[in-house]
């Protein structure tokens, strides 16, 4: 495929913004302020009180269809196949009625696995682990995986896949052959509140072999948002496979030769390391010790020296690497920043007694081994508090190779201790009060 | 009544005003926050309390930004403080998972969200007041408490970004995703 002018992504990236800015969102809920907030009040979460109502409603309607109905009988069938190892293919019917797949994994209990068919990495969960894997790069990501609501596991559900709890409506609808198979099909109508507030109903069918308790294959049409834009008319599709002897596509066997990286691992290695005394020297009358530099996959560049103080946002002076000088540098989320009338200026931040500064920067890519410039501020008494002194230099410099969130956590640095967030809140509630510009 | 005089009365204990600026904001905060967290009951928890916050200070309220840039900020602030606390969660912007009909209003806004979930926070952000939330530059810099340059520096990275990611996206897999009968 030709690369498409950056005009037309941009028109797609335009068209996608409308889309998110055209979300519906509900009303504000009567009384919302005079109630606490909701994250105070006991455990009740909205959404175990809204499933557990919608739970409800779907064991009434079963309760009102007669004899072991069509639903009774889904409902086994979709809570047996949670148990075998099982291959998930969805789909999303195009406007030219060719199908394009969305989702490809495997499943079976805790352990998942879905591939990738785009640049998205590659991902396996098991037990409390995960890794991302991105293939067309060469490397992985090895972190924690904690799931989400009430340790239930998140992929594992083929009721939740179906959306069970929603259908309004099931009835047997004869016997089917498909792919060979001898099925019963059933057909379905769901209506939910989805999460914007809009009434959608799904109308479709499911076919499952009544025999092993199986789905096979599902498709079904999604309509009726409030403005008919969005998702209204659109089909999708389902498909289950239970193949035997492919326990391996659920293995966390990665190639060989594969790039691994332990966020765990690596932070706790900066942690202990991000202290130590690579190189030193002197500019200005500073002594400015090189401390850590990490370097990503991508081509970006951490840098954590000591000496001086921190910089001005979008001061002239950024990192070079080899004598190529970075087209931006950032301090962000290691150091903190306050502002001078409307300058943004870096402190550096202490850890473990050594006061550290951070500097950033894209190189594109970084090499093994290079000659590192290193802008460095000293303090003073100008309006500002420091003035540029200087590129501090050091040469022979080895990274360490990181990737994923490791130096950072949600945003904020992981070597930040309780001291660094209350200063960052104190920074937000002097600028708060400020008179705004 | 202009933004300061609003601010006067809720600070005064206005319940009319107060519920009328309620009815305005709501639904954008929420879907800022919904844009944010991927998560309405995350964002509808992180709405009442930025909210409530607002109504706490809004005696602070000086009139050099819009109500609603203020409003904004107070949000914002409440989204750091909330995304600071949180446990690693999966990252879904890490894998597909076929759109879920309840959390989906669109595949095009899906699409766009998941893409600026891989992207780094402040680019995230930048992108989402300005290009969603249709904040002016300087407005925007005044919620993330950045100068306007690096706003423009972020919403430039970001779009760069936006555009190989999706253009990566369409050169390995099977030509746009384009929202249907739209």
């Amino acid at each position: 495929m030709e690369r498409q002018p950056a005009n037309a992504l941009d028109e797609r990236i335009g068209r996608m913004a409308h889309a998110l800015r055209a979300e519906e969102m509900p009303s504000a809920p009567a009384g919302m302020m005079n109630h606490r907030s909701a994250r105070h009040r006991p455990a009740t979460k909205t959404w175990i009180m809204a499933a557990a109502g919608l739970v409800t409603i779907a064991i009434g309607v079963m309760a009102m269809l007669p004899r072991e109905s069509a639903a009774a009988e889904l409902d086994r069938i979709v809570q047996t196949a949670d148990d075998v190892l099982r291959h998930e293919l969805s789909y999303d019917k195009q406007s030219d009625g060719t199908w394009k797949i969305t989702s490809d994994i495997y499943v079976d209990g805790t352990r998942f696995h879905s591939i990738s068919h785009s640049d998205v990495a590659d991902q396996y969960i098991s037990g409390d682990r995960m890794i991302n894997y991105f293939p067309k790069h060469g490397y992985a990501i090895v972190e924690a995986y904690h799931p989400r609501g009430e340790g239930v596991f998140f992929h594992a559900s083929l009721k939740r896949q179906i959306g069970f709890d929603h259908v309004k409506s099931v009835s047997r609808a004869g016997a089917v052959e498909w792919k060979g198979l001898h099925l019963q099909r059933f057909d379905l109508h769901s209506e939910f509140v989805d999460a914007l507030g809009q009434t959608l109903t799904s109308d479709g069918y499911l076919l499952a072999d009544p025999a092993t308790d199986r789905p096979y294959y599902e498709e079904f049409t999604i309509n009726g948002d409030k403005k008919g834009q969005f998702v209204g008319g659109r089909t999708g599709a389902m498909e289950w496979r239970y193949p035997t002897g492919e326990e391996s596509k659920l293995a966390m066997d990665l190639p060989p030769g594969t790039k691994v990286y332990d966020v765990e691992k690596l932070r706790q290695q900066v942690k202990d390391q991000v202290t130590s005394s690579l190189q030193s020297t002197e500019i200005a009358g500073i002594r400015v010790t090189l401390r850590g530099v990490y370097a990503s996959e991508r081509g970006a560049l951490h840098v954590f020296t000591s000496g001086g103080t921190g910089r001005i946002e979008r001061d002239a002076y950024c990192l070079r690497l080899d004598g190529k000088e970075a087209s931006h540098t950032w301090s962000e989320g290691q150091n903190h920043a306050h502002r001078v009338g409307d300058t943004r200026v870096y402190e550096p931040f202490r850890y473990r007694g050594v006061d550290l500064i951070y500097q950033a920067a894209d190189f594109g890519s970084v090499p093994d081994s290079f000659e590192l410039e290193v802008p460095v501020w000293k303090p003073d008494h100008s309006r500002l508090g420091r003035t540029f002194a200087g590129y501090a230099k050091f040469e022979n410099v080895v990274p360490v190779r990181i990737e994923g969130e490791v130096l950072t956590k949600l945003g904020r640095s992981i070597l930040w201790t309780e001291k660094d967030f209350a200063i960052e809140d104190e920074t937000w509630r002097k600028a708060a009060s400020a008179p705004s510009k | 009544m202009n933004d300061n005089d609003r601010a006067r009365l809720i600070a005064a204990g206005d319940a009319e005003v107060l519920r009328a600026f309620v009815e305005d904001h709501y639904s954008s905060v929420l879907r800022f926050m919904r844009h944010l967290t991927r998560s309405i009951e995350d964002a509808e928890d992180l709405t009442q309390q930025a909210f409530l916050k607002a109504r706490e200070n809004i005696a602070g309220y000086h009139g050099g930004s819009s109500l609603r840039t203020w409003l904004h900020r107070v949000a914002f602030h409440e989204y750091t403080h909330w995304r600071r606390k949180q446990r690693p969660l999966l990252r879904l912007t890490q894998h597909e998972i076929a759109p879920e009909p309840g959390f989906q209003a669109c595949v095009e806004g899906a699409a766009l969200l998941d893409a600026l979930h891989r992207l780094p926070a402040p680019m995230r952000e930048a992108f989402l007041l300005f290009e969603v939330q249709e904040l002016t530059l300087e407005e925007v810099a005044t919620v993330m408490r950045v100068p306007k340059g690096t706003v423009k520096s972020r919403l430039h990275h970001a779009r760069l970004r936006l555009r190989t990611l999706f253009q990566e996206q369409e050169e390995t897999l099977y030509g746009t995703t384009a929202c249907e009968r739209t």
